[in-house]
């Protein structure tokens, strides 16, 4: 199959939606793929010019802006840059956007993106790091979307185009230059769907965005080792898709989550909290929830890497459940 | 003065203050018969401001407002029964009473839901703005708030980008703590909270046309808000006003200190003895006794016609006090509709 990087097929899709579509603009200047991965962006401005809006540091601003314009007729995608900045614009994000669809009876539709590269991004110390998705799951109204697979990439923007609903898009940092390792599913990506990416029987292994791939990289580890390992790429955290991680765990009796986020309230408790009220009786062995400890990033590489829920911890962890 | 309007705009414009002022009447009714979910506020004493600027907008217009959104609601012509219904929490009101007063809306009007976080509104405002832009269409965005949302950091990004790409958006400032923190010893008014001087002077530093205007004076909020709207439309960027009002009781929740308005004060200027200590209001301070006032002396109406608009505007706010009572409260159905399919 052909290779394409995730950065690209993403910077591909805004593209193409853009060509399909004139009332998608991009609100910031940040562009999707941050300083390393400017050349990739590039293009895409130079092309579309005009539809963008090169932002100052305002993110308070600027993200109030983006749910004005979707009022107005436009679809504004907001390219935040940092995760970590999104909190800069909190008010609006959490408190404005995600409320007027709803508290208007349905009559104003808010269709806006705001668009994060997240996550433990090596070095970013604790103000540049924030995993700020599991939060965002907190805030009703608003749709939180974390695909991991360049194939998902376009079908899932338009998907979130078209359901008119505020959305927040969560691209790891480190997401850009990754290519897909399995080929992708038979059924276009929905909304609210997570995907079997690899079937297995022994252990479920559950992850999203760049976890995603560690639990693959993970399961090819395991397979070396003689354990069939089921991997589910959850796409979307809200909607989440329990069913089918339910489904898995059924068959599997065994779960693995891999979440940058850190432990409490957090993507790794939710699924865990499946099998405590639907999933009830499904596990044969306790879950296993690899999340970053709740300590603030530190900046040393060795510090970083200690914490971080690595290929290596989700190996360990399948086979402890397995063994 | 509001000779500038035409007789016919004077008299819409007075049925329309006297709309708003009945209103928030039966608004604190209904708040003493305890049928109002939450606090509110009021908009008396600033119906001038709503009025003029509405006057002037077009039905492309955005409008956007705050938590003391019910005055520029009816301004804009929203229906009472259904914003009053909203205010309690009924199924017939313009959101099915999920919004309530802090969020007013009337999207078929462009008047999307106000903010009732201060200073929230107005990035959104901005953004109504550029989406006009972008669209090139021929309207503006207007966005009401008051003096407090100037401590807000919001505020200042929202200014800054609105002049920065000189959107076509008014910037409305209603201060009605003018009076209360103005230091008359002084000689210069400074709001107590803000190490500005002026409330106009952050934007006017910023490169946006600013201009203070009396909160009595229905003619010159309407002129103004023309001119600026004008400016907008004509590329020429976005305007602040500071507009001012006095005395001013709506802040009294869920008081009011004034008492209900006998519009007769307009032409007998007798205060009730109980309201005695507010008398200068009476006498200067309100907008509705003072445009009543200003268009007998420009003999644009007489008693009997200005009494003819109360009665007829009392009627109708009666009824939207029925309708609004009569309402059911919303299916339990509902609170899980409107987001996406649970």
């Amino acid at each position: 199959m052909e290779q394409t990087m995730f950065g690209e097929a993403k910077i591909k899709a805004v593209g193409d939606l853009m060509r399909d579509d004139e009332r998608v603009v991009i609100i910031g200047g940040a562009g999707f793929g941050g300083l390393l991965h400017s050349k990739y962006v590039k293009p895409l401005f130079d092309e579309f010019d005009s539809r963008i809006l090169r932002t100052p540091i305002a993110e308070l601003g600027f993200c109030g802006m983006g749910i004005g314009a979707a009022i107005a007729g436009l679809y504004p995608i907001v390219t935040i840059g940092t995760g970590s900045f999104a909190f800069e614009a909190w008010p609006q994000i959490c408190n404005e956007a995600p409320n007027i669809t709803y508290m208007s009876g349905g009559q104003v539709k808010v269709p806006v993106m705001f668009h994060a590269l997240v996550g433990i991004r090596i070095s970013g110390a604790a103000q540049h790091s924030a995993r700020p998705q599991a939060m965002l799951m907190q805030v009703a109204g608003l749709q939180v979307i974390a695909p991991s697979r360049a194939a998902d990439v376009g079908p899932l923007l338009k998907a979130a185009r078209d359901s008119e609903r505020p959305t927040f898009w969560v691209d790891h940092s480190l997401l850009f230059e990754e290519t897909d390792l399995y080929p992708p599913g038979k059924a276009p990506p929905a909304l609210g769907k997570a995907e079997v990416v690899r079937a297995g029987k022994d252990v479920t292994i559950v992850g999203y965005s760049i976890d995603l791939v560690r639990c693959l990289k993970a399961a090819v580890e395991l397979e070396k080792e003689g354990i069939d390992a089921e991997v589910i790429d959850l796409r979307t955290l809200t909607p989440l898709d329990w069913e089918t991680v339910c489904e898995s765990v059924g068959k599997t009796g065994r779960l693995v989550v891999a979440d940058e986020c850190y432990p409490s309230a957090s993507v790794a408790s939710e699924i865990a909290s499946i099998f405590a009220d639907k999933g009830f009786g499904l596990l044969k062995k306790p879950a296993k929830r690899l999340n970053f400890p709740a300590v603030p990033v530190p900046l040393s590489p060795p510090l970083e890497m200690h914490l971080l829920p690595t290929v290596g911890k989700i190996v360990q962890a399948a086979k402890e459940l397995v063994a | 003065m509001i000779s500038v309007l035409s007789k016919d705009e004077c008299l819409e414009a007075l049925r329309k203050m006297l709309m708003i002022r009945r209103f928030e009447e039966a608004c604190i009714d209904a708040a003493h018969e305890n049928k109002v979910p939450g606090h509110f506020h009021v908009y008396i004493g600033q119906e001038a401001t709503g009025v003029g600027v509405m006057s002037t907008l077009d039905r492309g217009d955005y409008v956007h407002s705050t938590h003391r959104n019910h005055g520029h609601l009816i301004a804009r012509g929203a229906d009472p029964n259904k914003a009053l219904a909203e205010i309690l929490g009924k199924a017939g009101g313009y959101a099915g009473g999920k919004a309530g007063t802090l969020h007013g809306c009337a999207p078929d009007l462009n008047f999307p839901l106000s903010s009732g976080i201060v200073a929230g509104i107005l990035p959104i405002a901005v953004g109504t703005a550029y989406g006009l832009r972008v669209r090139k269409l021929p309207n503006v965005s207007v966005v009401f708030f008051g003096d407090g949302a100037m401590e807000e950091g919001a505020a200042y990004e929202a200014l800054n980008l609105a002049a920065l790409w000189k959107l076509p958006i008014l910037f409305v400032c209603e201060n009605n703590t003018a009076e209360v923190d103005r230091r008359p010893g002084g000689g210069q008014y400074h709001a107590p909270n803000m190490s500005i001087i002026e409330l106009t002077d952050l934007p006017r530093i910023m490169g946006i046309t600013t201009q203070i205007v009396d909160g009595l004076d229905l003619g010159a909020v309407w002129t103004a808000a023309r001119d600026a709207r004008n400016r907008a439309v004509n590329g020429e960027g976005p305007t602040f006003f500071e507009v001012r009002t006095h005395t001013w009781p709506g802040g009294q929740w869920p008081t009011l200190i004034t008492g209900r308005t006998d519009i007769s004060h307009a032409w007998t200027n007798e205060v009730p003895a109980q309201y005695e200590k507010n008398a200068n209001w009476f006498k200067r301070n309100d907008p509705v006794l003072s445009v009543a006032r200003e268009m007998l002396k420009l003999g644009i109406a007489s008693n009997a016609e200005i009494e003819g608009i109360d009665m007829r505007v009392r009627t109708e706010i009666d009824s939207a006090v029925k309708f609004a009572n009569d309402s059911p409260f919303p299916s339990l159905e509902s609170a899980l509709e409107n987001v996406w399919p649970h």
